[in-house]
């Protein structure tokens, strides 16, 4: 008698599991689409997004990168290399040279953290696909001259 | 080389000479074969296209979008591909058999098609046994699944082969059993009679069971997910067809999609009331149903996972023959206590 009631409720169950299985699927069938067609249209990324650094560019102003060279003795994995000069004898230096190779980078951010003139900062750069290992190391002077102004 | 005919009524003659011998009803067959052959190639192409489509929106993302409008080309250029690539044979198998296997597949997919009745008049051949013929040749696919794997040298082919035979056979019972409940209310097996007897109401009504029986057991006899054990990708990478590429691959894709139609259209024929229906022709409302049919068989694939092999076998043996045949003995006790 057990089995028999058994059987009859697994049949029971199982149909009602169908119904509700296909009410599931239908109900996201008419739901709008969620994902977006890539190269055609891109996606805001997220203010917290953390990309390669990037030099700080804010209201209208030149890069605030002073050569001191803490970063280069604080990066984990040696990837960032960084020259200045001075305008003139007795005055602060302006570095002029910033070159990170991205390939190497582990993304830690200290060179962020350690940086006493908040000089650098995360870039949201997500597009990195490149044919060529050299094509990883990114001139950072070179890239402040497009860079959007960011808060 | 011959000279050309000089004669100006050669080729009416020719035409009267073979029509004696060969008789009208030749020329209708074939061009019956080659519209069923155009058919099922864009019958194909279509599911296929709807079929990615229905998977990308139940996933909440819009599939194919590049090739023409919304990837309507997309099916066409697989094709294509499918065309120009090279087919290959495997070390160590059957070649004549290896070789054969798709055809076995897909030619009684054709046969199938020449009793579907699209409307009351658009049939190939009005034949009186016309159920009996789909089921029986319906049932060579069988066969050439088993050759395919057979013939692959390879064991993933085999074991499909193995598990579509064993899931054919177990399933072919109640498809029978549920179609013969309708053929007993009917007492024709020709299927443009079957659908003339439903001009009240549709055996939807009287036959429910039966109707559920059919559709859950057509959808594992085409080898559909949640019933498809013989290709499994998750265990068997492409089950009885792993081995085959091109144009032989594409055959058992064709025949796969063919076969979805024709299941669709004997439920619409036995219990939607085939080409029936107000304002709209005949052809109109077969497709309808016919198309709604697959798409509840299309949406099925995307919402339940795989069974287990001894689920499949022990939901053939032990629930639907059971149902099948209660459902027989008790349509044949209400026929002979009401007609």
């Amino acid at each position: 008698m057990k089995g028999l009631y058994n059987y009859f409720r697994e049949i029971v169950v199982g149909f009602w599991s169908i119904i509700l299985g296909y009410s599931v699927t239908l109900n996201q069938l008419v739901k709008p689409i969620i994902t977006v067609q890539y190269p055609r249209v891109k996606l805001e990324m997220d203010p917290a997004y953390r990309g390669h650094i990037e030099l700080t560019k804010m209201l209208d102003e030149g890069h605030f990168c002073v050569a001191c060279g803490t970063c280069v003795r604080a990066c984990p994995s040696d990837v960032i290399k960084v020259q200045g000069i001075k305008s003139e004898a007795g005055s602060g230096k302006t570095g002029i040279l910033f070159l990170i190779d991205y390939s190497r980078c582990s993304l830690c951010g200290i060179c962020v953290d350690v940086c006493p003139v908040d000089a650098l900062r995360f870039s949201m750069e997500y597009e990195l696909a490149h044919y060529s290992r050299w094509d990883s190391v990114i001139d950072l002077h070179a890239r402040f001259k497009e860079q959007k102004v960011r808060g | 080389m011959s000279p050309p005919p000089t004669d100006p009524n050669f080729f009416v003659n020719f035409w009267n000479q073979a029509s004696y011998y060969i008789g009208p009803e030749l020329w209708v067959s074939l061009v019956g074969l080659l519209a069923i052959i155009g058919f099922v190639t864009i019958n194909a192409l279509a599911l296929i296209y709807g079929e990615l489509k229905i998977a990308g929106h139940i996933q909440r993302r819009p599939a194919m979008m590049e090739v023409g409008w919304h990837g309507f080309l997309q099916p066409v250029m697989d094709a294509v591909k499918l065309l120009v690539k090279e087919l290959t044979t495997p070390t160590g198998a059957n070649r004549f058999l290896f070789i054969i296997a798709p055809g076995v597949v897909f030619l009684p997919v054709l046969v199938a098609f020449i009793v579907i009745p699209f409307s009351e008049t658009l049939v190939v051949r009005d034949i009186n046994l016309g159920l009996l013929l789909i089921f029986s040749f319906s049932a060579l696919n069988v066969v050439g699944i088993l050759i395919a794997g057979w013939a692959s040298h390879n064991k993933y082919s085999l074991i499909g082969a193995m598990r579509s035979v064993s899931q054919n056979v177990a399933y072919e019972i109640p498809i029978l059993l549920s179609a013969m409940a309708v053929v007993m209310m009917t007492n024709s097996l020709n299927l443009n009679e079957i659908i003339r007897a439903q001009d009240k109401v549709w055996f939807i009504i009287y036959q429910p069971l039966a109707a559920i029986i059919f559709l859950i057991a057509s959808t594992a006899e085409t080898n559909r997910t949640p019933f498809d054990i013989p290709e499994a990708d998750g265990e068997l990478v492409a089950g009885f067809h792993t081995e085959f590429s091109g144009m032989r691959f594409a055959l058992f894709f064709l025949a796969e999609y063919s076969n979805m139609f024709i299941v669709a259209a004997l439920f619409a024929v036995l219990f939607l009331g085939g080409w029936r229906g107000p304002v709209l022709p005949g052809l109109i409302w077969f497709l309808l149903k016919v198309y709604l049919v697959v798409f509840v068989v299309i949406v099925a694939r995307w919402t339940f996972p795989r069974t287990r092999f001894d689920q499949l076998m022990t939901f053939s043996w032990k629930i639907l023959i059971p149902f099948a045949l209660f459902n027989l003995v008790f349509t044949g006790l209400i026929i002979k206590l009401v007609g």
